[in-house]
C-alpha cells in the first residue's frame, strides 16, 4: 500500500498562493487568521469552563453536607442558579466554542487551504460572543434557573432564548464557512479524497445543522414569542419534542470533535498509525445519517408520546451504536500499532508502552477508558423498559460526566495541552502538572460518576438539592459523600488546569511546539469506496430518516396542540 | 495492498460482531419488555391546563377502588407537592395512575414500584403499578420543578391488613382496554389519541 496517509496527500500542495512561501501554516510566518480564530473562541471556551467547574464544586459539595450557598449568596442566588450556570457553561458554552474554533482550525491545516472567509469567521465569533452575552446577563442575574434543558413552562427572561439561539446561528455560519472551504479545496483537487480530519470535521457540522433544526424550531416557534408575551401559552409536550430532535445529536455534537483528535493526530501522537482510514469514515458517515432521528429515547417516559414510536426510536438508537462500535475497535487498534511500534508486547500489557509521559496522550487515552462505561451506561439508558429505572435519577447525571464531563471534556483539555502552547507560541508550563491533573480527573471522576449511578440506582433523582431534601434514604448518605469527595478531587484538577494554562500565557519561556501531524493510516483512504466523499446520498438519507422516525408525531402535535400553558417563574 | 488487505479482514472480524451485538441486545430488550408486559406510559389524552380542575378525571381527586384489588388514584401535581400526597392501599393491589400537571413539569418517581412517569401540563399521564409488599413506598418529584424542587414528595402506604389480594376472575378492565388501545396505538398512532380524548371528555 501507499505509505502516504491523509496528512500527505496530494492535497498537502499549496493550495493558494498566499502560502507558495510558507508551504504550510507554521509559527514565524505571520500568524494566519485562522490561528486568531481559533485563540479568540477557545479563550471563552475557557472562562465559560471555569465558572461551570466552580459551580459544580458548590453542588457536589452541597450533597456531602457542605453548604457553602450561605457564602455565594450575592454571587449565585441558589443551587439551583448554580445548577443552571453549571449546565449552560459547561455543556452549551464551553463545548461549543471549543468545537467551533477548533474544527475550523484542524480542517485548515488538513486541507492545507486557507479558510474560505476570515470575514466571516469574524462575523461568526462576534455573533456568538453577542449571544452569549445576551444570554448571559439573565443566567446570572438569577432571570434564567431553568437549567441548561430550560423545560417550559418555566419561562426565563426573553434575552436568555434570543441569545442562545444566536450561538446557535452562529454554529451555522461554521457550516457555511467549512462548506466553502471544502468547495474551494476541491475545486484545486478533483479526484483526490477528502483529508480525513477535514472530511470529519464537515461531517460534524453537517450533522450538528441538521440537528439543530429543532431546536431553533423550538426557540422560533415556541419560546421567544411566548417570552416576549407575543402569545399567551406554550405547550411543554410539543416543547421537549423539538428541544430533544436536538437533545440527543447535540451530544454527538460534542464528542465528534474528540473523535477527530483520537482518530486522526492521537494515533501517531502515540507513536502508530490509524489503523483503518475507511472504516473511520464510514462511522462519521453512520453518526451523520443516524444521529438524529432517536430523540424519544430521552422521552420513554413522556405521556402523550405513542410506545410505538418510542420503540421505533430504541431500535434506531441501538443502531448508531453501531458506528460507536466501530470507533472503539479502530482507535484502540490504532493505539496498539503505536504501543507495539514502541515495545509492547502481549494482549492488554501493550497498554503500558503508550507514552504516558505526554499529558495530551494521557489525557485522551484516559478519557477513551472512562468513555467505554458511559458507552455501556447509555445502552443501558437506551434500552427502553430499562430506562423505567434510572430515567431522571443520579444515575442520569453520572453518566453525562462520563460522556461530555470526561470523554469531551478532558480529549479537549488533553488537546489544549498542545494547542494553547502552540497557539501562544510558547511551551507548556509544566509537564508534570499537566499529568497531575489529568490523573486527578480520572480518579476524582471515577469517584463521583460511580457514586451518582449507584444513588441513581437507589432512586435518587437528578437536578435535586439532595443534601436539604425531605426524603434522603439512609443508604444514599455515603454515596453523597462519595460525590462530593469525587467532585473536590475534579475541583482541585480544574484548577491545576487553569493555573497551567494561565502560566503558560503570561509566564512560560520555552519554544512553542508543533501542531502534532496527522497520523498515517495503515488502511489509506484509497481503500474506501467513492460514495463515502460524496455529501448529498447521505444527506438525503438523514432527512428521510428523520422524516420517518419524527415526521407523524411531529405533524400530529403541531396539527393538535393548542398553546395554551401560561408560563411561570418559581425560583 | 497486502497489509491493506490485511486490515480488511481484521476490519471484517469486528464488524460482524459489531452488527450482532445491538442486534442480539434488542432482541433481549424487546422480549424482556413485551415478556414480562412492561409498558412505557403512550398518549392517554390532553387536558386544557388552565382547567384542569374542572375537567374529569381531575375535578374529583384521590384514591378509588374501581374492583377488588383494583385501586384508581387521581393525581395533580403542582409546586411543590402531590394532590393526594399519601396514597393507602392493600398488599398485593395493583394501582392505575391518572395523572397531570396543573402548572410547570413534574415526574413522578416511586423507584421501589418501577413507577417513572414525567407530568407534564396539557398531558394525561397513564402509568399501573403492583404494588406486592406492605412497606411505604417513596414517591418522588424527579423533575427540576422550581426552588423548592428537594421537598416535593409523598408517600404510597401499602398495608398489609385486610389485603384483598388481585381477582383471578375478574381480569382488570382498564388494563385489557389498555391491551387494545395498545395495538391501536402501533397501526394507528392518531387513534388512541383520539380514543383518549373522548373517553376523557
Amino acid at each position: 500500500m501507499s505509505p502516504l496517509g491523509a496528512s500527505d496527500s496530494p492535497a498537502r500542495a499549496p493550495a493558494s498562493p498566499a502560502q507558495a512561501s510558507g508551504g504550510r501554516f507554521g509559527r514565524g510566518a505571520e500568524p494566519p487568521s485562522e490561528q486568531r480564530l481559533a485563540s479568540a473562541f477557545i479563550a471563552v471556551a475557557l472562562v465559560a469552563l471555569f465558572g461551570g467547574v466552580v459551580t459544580g464544586a458548590l453542588q457536589a459539595l452541597e450533597h456531602a453536607g457542605v453548604n457553602l450557598y450561605p457564602w455565594v449568596a450575592p454571587l449565585i442566588k441558589s443551587y439551583y442558579h448554580g445548577l443552571s450556570l453549571h449546565g449552560v457553561l459547561n455543556v452549551l458554552v464551553w463545548t461549543t466554542f471549543f468545537i467551533c474554533g477548533f474544527l475550523p482550525f484542524i480542517a485548515a491545516r488538513a486541507l492545507a487551504t486557507p479558510l474560505a472567509s476570515p470575514k466571516l469567521g469574524w462575523l461568526t465569533f462576534w455573533l456568538m460572543t453577542a449571544g452569549l452575552v445576551l444570554a448571559a446577563v439573565p443566567l446570572v442575574g438569577n432571570a434564567a434557573t431553568v437549567m441548561f434543558t430550560f423545560y417550559p413552562p418555566l419561562r426565563a427572561h426573553w434575552a436568555f432564548y434570543v441569545g442562545l439561539t444566536l450561538v446557535v446561528a452562529g454554529t451555522w455560519l461554521v457550516t457555511l464557512n467549512l462548506a466553502l472551504t471544502w468547495r474551494a479545496w476541491r475545486a484545486a483537487n478533483p479526484g483526490t479524497r477528502t483529508p480525513l480530519a477535514a472530511f470529519m470535521s464537515v461531517v460534524t457540522f453537517a450533522m450538528w445543522t441538521i440537528a439543530s433544526l429543532g431546536l431553533a424550531a423550538e426557540m422560533l416557534f415556541l419560546l421567544i414569542p411566548w417570552s416576549l408575551g407575543w402569545v399567551g401559552g406554550t405547550d411543554a409536550l410539543l416543547a421537549r419534542v423539538l428541544f430533544w430532535f436536538t437533545g440527543h445529536p447535540i451530544v454527538y455534537f460534542w464528542l465528534l470533535p474528540a473523535y477527530v483528535s483520537w482518530y486522526t493526530l492521537v494515533p501517531r501522537q502515540a507513536g502508530g498509525k490509524l489503523f483503518s482510514d475507511p472504516l473511520a469514515r464510514t462511522s462519521f458517515i453512520l453518526f451523520l445519517v443516524l444521529s438524529t432521528p432517536l430523540g424519544f429515547h430521552h422521552q420513554y417516559t413522556d405521556p402523550g408520546i405513542h410506545e410505538g414510536w418510542k420503540l421505533v426510536h430504541a431500535f434506531l438508537t441501538f443502531a448508531v451504536f453501531f458506528p460507536s462500535l466501530l470507533t472503539f475497535f479502530n482507535v484502540v487498534a490504532s493505539l496498539e500499532s503505536g504501543a507495539r511500534a514502541r515495545g509492547g508486547t502481549g494482549w492488554v500489557a501493550w497498554v503500558r508502552r503508550l507514552p504516558w509521559g505526554d499529558p495530551s496522550v494521557a489525557a485522551q487515552v484516559l478519557a477513551m477508558f472512562l468513555f467505554t462505561f458511559g458507552g455501556v451506561g447509555g445502552l443501558i439508558n437506551a434500552s427502553y423498559n430499562l430506562n423505567l429505572i434510572v430515567h431522571n435519577t443520579a444515575w442520569i447525571p453520572g453518566h453525562l460526566h462520563l460522556t461530555v464531563g470526561t470523554a469531551v471534556t478532558l480529549s479537549f483539555m488533553g488537546i489544549t495541552y498542545w494547542l494553547v502552547p502552540y497557539l501562544r507560541g510558547r511551551a507548556l508550563w509544566s509537564r508534570p502538572l499537566a499529568l497531575a491533573q489529568v490523573w486527578l480527573w480520572f480518579v476524582g471522576m471515577t469517584i463521583f460518576s460511580h457514586a451518582m449511578h449507584r444513588l441513581g440506582m437507589l432512586g435518587a433523582p437528578r437536578r435535586t438539592m439532595l443534601g436539604a431534601a425531605t426524603y434522603v434514604q439512609p443508604g444514599w448518605k455515603l454515596l453523597m459523600s462519595l460525590v462530593g469527595i469525587g467532585g473536590t478531587i475534579l475541583f482541585l484538577s480544574s484548577l491545576l488546569y487553569f493555573l497551567n494554562i494561565v502560566l503558560t500565557l503570561v509566564a512560560s519561556r520555552g519554544p512553542a511546539p508543533a501542531v502534532p501531524e496527522f497520523a498515517e493510516a495503515l488502511s489509506g483512504p484509497e481503500h474506501a469506496p467513492a460514495v463515502l466523499d460524496r455529501w448529498r446520498p447521505w444527506i438525503v438519507l438523514a432527512f428521510v430518516l428523520i422524516a420517518v422516525a419524527y415526521g407523524p408525531t411531529l405533524v400530529r402535535l403541531a396539527a393538535t396542540t393548542p398553546l395554551t400553558t401560561p408560563g411561570l417563574r418559581v425560583w | 495492498m497486502r497489509q491493506g488487505t490485511t486490515v480488511y479482514l481484521y476490519e471484517l472480524a469486528w464488524i460482524l460482531p459489531s452488527i450482532a451485538i445491538p442486534v442480539g441486545m434488542l432482541a433481549a430488550l424487546v422480549v424482556t419488555a413485551f415478556g414480562a408486559n412492561i409498558h412505557l406510559p403512550g398518549a392517554a389524552g390532553r387536558v386544557d391546563p388552565t382547567k384542569v380542575t374542572e375537567t374529569a378525571p381531575f375535578d374529583a381527586l384521590g384514591v378509588k377502588e374501581i374492583a377488588p384489588g383494583q385501586y384508581e388514584v387521581r393525581m395533580l401535581a403542582q409546586v411543590w407537592s402531590f394532590t393526594p400526597n399519601e396514597i393507602r392501599v392493600p398488599a398485593g393491589s395493583t394501582v392505575h395512575f391518572w395523572a397531570t400537571s396543573r402548572d410547570v413539569v413534574h415526574g413522578l418517581f416511586i423507584p421501589k414500584a418501577n413507577v417513572n412517569v414525567m407530568l407534564l401540563p396539557g398531558q394525561v399521564a397513564h402509568v399501573e403499578a403492583r404494588f406486592a409488599k406492605p412497606g411505604e413506598y417513596l414517591m418522588i418529584c424527579h423533575e427540576y420543578c422550581g426552588i423548592a424542587h428537594h421537598t416535593m414528595a409523598g408517600k404510597v402506604i401499602v398495608t398489609s391488613e385486610g389485603g384483598s389480594a388481585p381477582h383471578p376472575n375478574l381480569p382488570p378492565q382498564a388494563g385489557a382496554g389498555k391491551a387494545g388501545a395498545r395495538s391501536a396505538a402501533i397501526s394507528d398512532p392518531r387513534g388512541r389519541e383520539l380514543a383518549g380524548l373522548e373517553e376523557r371528555k
